[in-house]
């Protein structure tokens, strides 16, 4: 009889902080696990369901495939029933390579380029008449009913790049056995001089000749192909007589022109392929440009006294070069060298950065010049009439010159330092050839298709009219891309494009594309694990991860989220609650059940959470303190003005897309970075910003990642283990033992253990089974040697200490104001069961978010009209944790500072002073302020989807 | 004087092979080149064919043989030997001999047209070529000058002037748009005949002196200074242009071009620059060249 198992029973888990749980999780249901941070849920989720099914996946496999897997440990659990195949979609940092993108993520683009093959229509370079494409095949038949022994010549177009010369452009030609070149319609042989003007778009090389005959012959067959391929598909087709001929091109090409177009392949839309990429910038859309304001690093100085950054101009007497060409420079043209580099004329500038354009002027030596010129005197130079290239000419140069080379870290960091990413001049930022325009659908080119919105992209492809011929390839094609844009556009990423890059988006919108095509593959029995799904997301769209997740469960998946939002836990079929506390605290499974069942449970944390009432009471903020950004045009903003109130707490809202980001990160955060840090970062469009003066500093918080070394912990990464260390060094007992340096309380140096080098425990990899942490069996896990445990401070040695948790360290540092403020920060943010040396590599991705808080946090004391920018703070905690935060958040404005948050937590923005609503829509249909104002004012703008969104959770 | 009966036999037997190949429909061109097209034949002589078909089949090279006579038999595709000609290297040595040779049928207008054109020698291949010869003769006449001025060694200075004669009289044919003869020497004799006399055959004819060796160097480096302008034209017309030769590239069939005699001209100076070699702190100087009437920074 066959038995079956309706749940999925993981018994005795006992990994990390889990206490020996046993749980039950009904299949094909949707499951949430909820819990404070740190309590214990990924490790139930990931460290053992996750790891227990990839496991089992990696037992079918062959001894030799085992080879090839990456080694995973065995999860600590007495077994585990019912377990299904498991996928993880978790939160995670997007890749950061620049090809990456929408398209290529979700494999849409795939599809779009085999439908440009498939049904794309080909413009003539010249005049844009639009013609069919046709195959080669096709093209040869129609050929051979041209009039019998027509001697036609075969050109292709070819389209020079700027960083290739007419020289080595031509003699590549030439080596390919090609003689001639068709320039503005004159003929050029390559073996004469060519002279031609900097910009020809396209020329045409002659591939050879073809004599008409009944068949074409394979030779000629031949030609046509090499013709085609170095024409990407474009050739031009000189007939003597026209008029027989004439209907050829009617029928296939431009007739005015003779242009035709066959064989368009579905890798020429390909930016990662060679044959497709833009030749200057290898398809990235990005080259360098040289800002010339980076050159100055300080223009207080005058250029006597070194205003440029050293590692590029300095003008400094041990350098005679830089300094008597700057000297001749300001001496010839009559500019000061002794006045502020900001106070020089704009001519000044202009001849600094741009060179002298071939003027010539003196080199000459300052009389008060002193220094050794051995090398200088080799030159030769002094006397001599010298032209200057200009800072900008010099260092684009030197970058054309390299950057087809490996740089080494010198030279990437020399060029960092003065250029920024820009869009490629050659390709505009379609990373494709130039060419590629010339192919269309429905009059739109490829990267227009992929710079529509996914939202609009569908209406189109959904209303595309297949011709009758192509209606078997084109049809599952176009079924395969609606589909995969139908389930992105009902995630809410609608306002996306194909081509916006994935390293630009944030943790939650990646984790959705992802789920979206979890959507798109069909497969049932699966178990998903879902890692907060509504990160990033506005309130109002959380309807749309419930439907998603609906969708997947019912395809016959079981579907378990880790998730702190009420909307999600509320809808789910079943609720695991971990805690009670964190760390240590938690690991215990507090209540499960279904909802009703929850909120019965007198044990359970997050019942009180789901039907919390709350008030929202009148008030006003006063507005006198405040910067105000004018004109800004970054992204998607809609040339807006925004009044942000100073000394507040303000939330910066709207759904996904709308523009919050690009106002708070772009503008604000680089404006200000860029005035008060590095000149070198440059901020998103605006006009101006009113009040600039008022802050003395800004920090932003987003959600990357804090860095994976073994050897960093709390305690260094907050920055306060070197004043620990100095306390032990400076110790009686220290002196006397030869031990009162710093460094022999480092773990990382003299002090470590040699044995495990200052880990505690020793890698050892036994093959398949993964990695083994075994304690060290020199220090036994101290990590110090044993000379340095012997020093004690207040009963305690370093490792000891280390071992603490926040909370009992605060009484032991309490002598130690410095120590004591930073690790109290660490208290006030919920992080009170940490300890001071756990390894920042087994904390949950809410302690790090919290623990890089505390870190800029603690200075806060010290500061004074700071402005704070965070990029969602409330990311993966729990309700508990956010109210705790809060407090945290009004303390800090409290004394004279200003956060700015960016938000969708219903209970923050509940909180906020001030909110400004961004919207509408996303994309296109965002970049304008929709509301801003107090709470009360933003329910009761109708507009607003945030102040409606409110309104219903009060309600609630 | 050639054997008659000798040359006879050799067209019998081209003949036959052409009858019997001229059947296959696939052949489009056949030519006949090496001693049998364009000059007297000996004993030891073969005939030499190139053979054009149709694309489909691999290149090869074939010994045959044709009534006693030795065939050499090279087949190419149409479209390889298209891309041959106009892509081939001036000194390779079948283009060469390609130059020379005798079309003995072709069926197909568009070979022949191509094979027509190949004695073209543009403005480009020209000082291409000027520039290659150049090359060769500065080489050369470095080695001469060292054998001859401080080796004090005659054997090796007259074998580099023999050398440096041969890139100069590839720098007069050149000059004159002439496709250049497997025999260099004698065609630029016909050139002038006066001056390679000089240079170059009275080393073959009379007793060489230490006088002879000193009289052939300052003659050659005259030669070189008095054209400098013409062959380095498009170097010089680029210096002008830009005031140094940093991205200056003409690439010639046979390598880069010689810039050094212009710095011994003084028509370039090198301008010293700092580099580095392993580290940042290294001090190490190179050079880049410059115009020599101006500076660029």
């Amino acid at each position: 009889m066959r038995i079956v198992n309706n749940y999925i029973h993981v018994n005795g888990a006992r990994e990390n902080n889990l206490k020996n749980i046993s749980v039950k999780i009904p299949r094909d249901t949707h499951t949430v696990i909820v819990g404070v941070s740190g309590s214990g849920k990924s490790s139930l989720a990931y460290d053992v369901i996750y790891a227990a099914g990839q496991k089992r996946l990696l037992d079918c496999l062959s001894e030799t495939s085992k080879h090839f897997t990456s080694r995973l440990k065995q999860p600590d659990v007495n077994f585990i029933e019912g377990l299904t195949p498991v996928i993880s979609v978790k939160q995670y940092k997007p890749p950061t390579n620049t090809r990456s993108t929408i398209g290529t993520l979700s494999e849409i683009s795939t599809y779009t380029r085999y439908l440009f093959s498939a049904m794309g229509d080909a413009l003539c370079p010249y005049c844009k008449k639009s013609y069919p494409v046709m195959t080669l095949q096709y093209l040869s038949n129609e050929l051979t009913r041209l009039p019998k022994n027509t001697v036609i010549e075969i050109q292709f177009p070819v389209y020079k790049n700027r960083i290739i010369s007419y020289e080595d452009f031509f003699a590549g030609f030439r080596k390919k056995g090609f003689k001639q070149i068709v320039i503005d319609g004159e003929r050029k042989d390559f073996r004469d001089w060519i002279q031609a003007p900097e910009y020809v778009k396209p020329m045409f090389v002659v591939a050879g000749k073809i004599q008409t005959k009944n068949e074409l012959s394979h030779s000629d067959i031949g030609l046509l192909k090499t013709a085609l391929k170095n024409g990407d598909g474009f050739i031009k087709i000189e007939i003597p007589d026209l008029e027989d001929c004439g209907w050829f091109f009617e029928k296939h090409g431009c007739k005015q022109h003779g242009i035709l177009t066959a064989d368009i392949m579905p890798e020429f839309f390909s930016f990662n392929s060679p044959v497709s990429s833009c030749e200057e910038c290898g398809g990235s859309g990005i080259t360098k440009r040289t800002i010339p304001e980076t050159f100055v690093k300080d223009k207080r100085k005058s250029l006597r006294q070194k205003p440029f950054f050293n590692n590029f101009w300095r003008v400094d007497m041990n350098k005679p070069y830089d300094y008597c060409l700057m000297y001749s420079l300001a001496k010839h043209f009559g500019f000061s060298f002794d006045e502020p580099f900001e106070s020089l004329p704009d001519f000044a500038k202009d001849i600094i950065f741009y060179g002298t354009k071939g003027e010539t002027f003196v080199h000459q030596l300052p009389e008060d010049y002193t220094k050794d010129l051995s090398n200088f005197n080799r030159r030769n130079d002094i006397g001599k009439e010298v032209i200057f290239e200009g800072f900008v000419p010099i260092l684009d140069k030197l970058y054309e010159d390299m950057k087809n080379k490996e740089l080494d870290s010198w030279h990437e960091q020399h060029f960092n330092d003065f250029m920024v990413d820009d869009v490629c001049l050659s390709c505009n930022g379609t990373r494709l050839k130039p060419q590629r325009q010339y192919i269309t659908i429905n009059g739109l080119c490829y990267d227009e298709i992929c710079n529509m919105e996914l939202s609009d992209l569908h209406s189109l492809l959904s209303g595309l009219q297949i011709p009758s011929d192509k209606t078997d390839v084109v049809t599952p094609i176009l079924n395969e891309i609606c589909s995969k844009l139908n389930a992105l556009t009902d995630i809410g990423l609608g306002y996306l494009s194909l081509n916006r890059r994935t390293d630009t988006l944030s943790g939650g919108e990646y984790q959705r594309v992802r789920l979206a095509g979890q959507i798109g593959s069909g497969l049932t029995g699966l178990t998903y694990i879902i890692d907060e799904p509504t990160i990033g997301l506005h309130g109002v769209d959380n309807d749309r991860i419930i439907k998603l997740i609906e969708r997947i469960r019912s395809k016959g998946n079981t579907v378990i989220t880790i998730e702190h939002d009420i909307d999600i836990i509320k809808n789910a079929d079943h609720i695991i609650e971990i805690g009670p506390g964190s760390g240590e605290h938690g690991g215990e499974v507090i209540s499960q059940g279904t909802l009703s069942e929850i909120i019965k449970n007198e044990k359970s944390i997050i019942a009180p959470f789901l039907f919390e009432k709350n008030e929202v009471v009148s008030y006003d903020v006063d507005i006198e303190q405040y910067i105000r950004i004018i004109g800004a045009k970054a992204n998607n903003l809609k040339n807006i003005d925004v009044t942000i109130p100073l000394n507040r707490l303000i939330c910066l809202t709207g759904i996904s897309g709308s523009g919050k980001s690009s106002l708070a990160i772009e503008i604000i955060y680089k404006a200000f970075w860029s005035l008060i840090h590095d000149a070198r970062i440059v901020p998103g469009k605006y006009s101006r910003i009113e009040g600039m003066e008022k802050i003395s500093d800004i920090y932003c918080i987003d959600q990357s990642t804090i860095g994976l070394s073994k050897t960093s912990i709390p305690a260094t990464y907050i920055g306060f283990f070197d004043a620990i260390r100095k306390i032990y060094a400076e110790s009686k007992d220290a002196i006397e033992n030869g031990l009162g340096h710093i460094s022999h309380y480092s773990f990382n140096s003299a002090g470590g253990c040699t044995s495990c080098k200052g880990v505690g425990f020793l890698d050892t990899h036994i093959q398949y089974l993964g990695n083994l942490n075994i304690v060290c069996p020199v220090c036994e896990g101290a990590r110090y040697k044993d000379e340095v445990l012997e020093i004690r401070y207040n009963g305690k040695n370093i490792n000891e200490v280390l071992n603490l948790t926040v909370e009992a360290s605060l009484s032991f540092f309490s002598d130690h104001p410095y120590i004591y403020n930073k690790i109290k920060c660490l208290d006030e943010l919920g992080l009170a069961y940490m300890k001071l040396g756990q390894s920042i590599t087994t904390i949950s991705g809410g302690e790090a978010q919290r623990l890089r808080l505390a870190k800029e946090l603690s200075k806060i004391r010290r500061k004074k009209n700071m402005l704070y920018i965070l990029d969602e703070p409330t990311t993966g905690l729990h309700a508990k944790d956010i109210q705790r935060l809060m407090l945290f958040m009004k303390k800090i404005v409290s004394t004279e500072n200003t956060v700015l948050l960016i938000e969708h937590n219903p209970d923050v923005i509940l909180a906020a002073d001030y909110i400004i609503d961004m919207g509408p829509g996303a994309g296109k249909n965002g970049g304008t302020v929709v509301a801003e104002g107090t709470v009360p004012q933003i329910m009761a703008c109708s507009d607003s989807v945030t102040g409606e969104y409110l309104r219903r959770y009060v309600a609630e | 004087m050639e054997n008659a009966e000798l040359r006879k036999q050799f067209n019998a037997a081209k003949d036959s092979f052409i009858e019997k190949i001229k059947k296959n429909k696939k052949c489009l061109a056949a030519y006949l080149f090496g001693s049998t097209s364009h000059d007297l034949i000996f004993e030891w002589s073969d005939l030499q064919i190139f053979l054009i078909f149709e694309d489909g089949y691999k290149w090869t090279s074939r010994n045959l043989i044709e009534h006693g006579i030795d065939i050499n038999v090279c087949v190419f595709t149409k479209s390889k030997f298209l891309e041959w000609i106009i892509s081939a290297d001036i000194e390779d040595w079948n283009f060469r001999g390609l130059s020379k040779s005798t079309p003995l049928f072709v069926k197909d207008p568009i070979i022949k047209e191509n094979v027509d054109d190949i004695f073209y020698i543009g403005d480009r291949d020209r000082e291409a070529e000027m520039l290659e010869g150049f090359s060769q003769t500065i080489y050369a006449m470095n080695k001469a000058e060292k054998n001859f001025y401080v080796k004090e060694n005659m054997d090796n200075a007259i074998h580099f002037l023999l050398m440096a004669a041969a890139g100069i009289a590839w720098i007069e044919v050149a000059k004159q748009r002439l496709f250049p003869e497997r025999e260099i020497m004698t065609q630029a004799k016909a050139l002038n005949p006066e001056f390679f006399h000089k240079i170059y055959f009275r080393m073959l004819y009379e007793v060489v002196t230490e006088q002879m060796i000193d009289d052939i160097l300052k003659i050659n480096k005259n030669y070189m200074k008095e054209n400098t302008r013409e062959v380095y034209r498009s170097v010089l017309d680029y210096l002008k242009k830009h005031g140094n030769l940093d991205r200056f590239t003409m690439p010639t069939a046979r390598g880069s071009v010689d810039l050094t005699w212009l710095y011994r001209m003084g028509i370039l100076e090198k301008e010293i620059i700092p580099t580095r070699i392993a580290s940042q702190a290294d001090e190490f100087f190179t050079y880049r060249y410059i115009a020599g009437e101006g500076r660029c920074v």
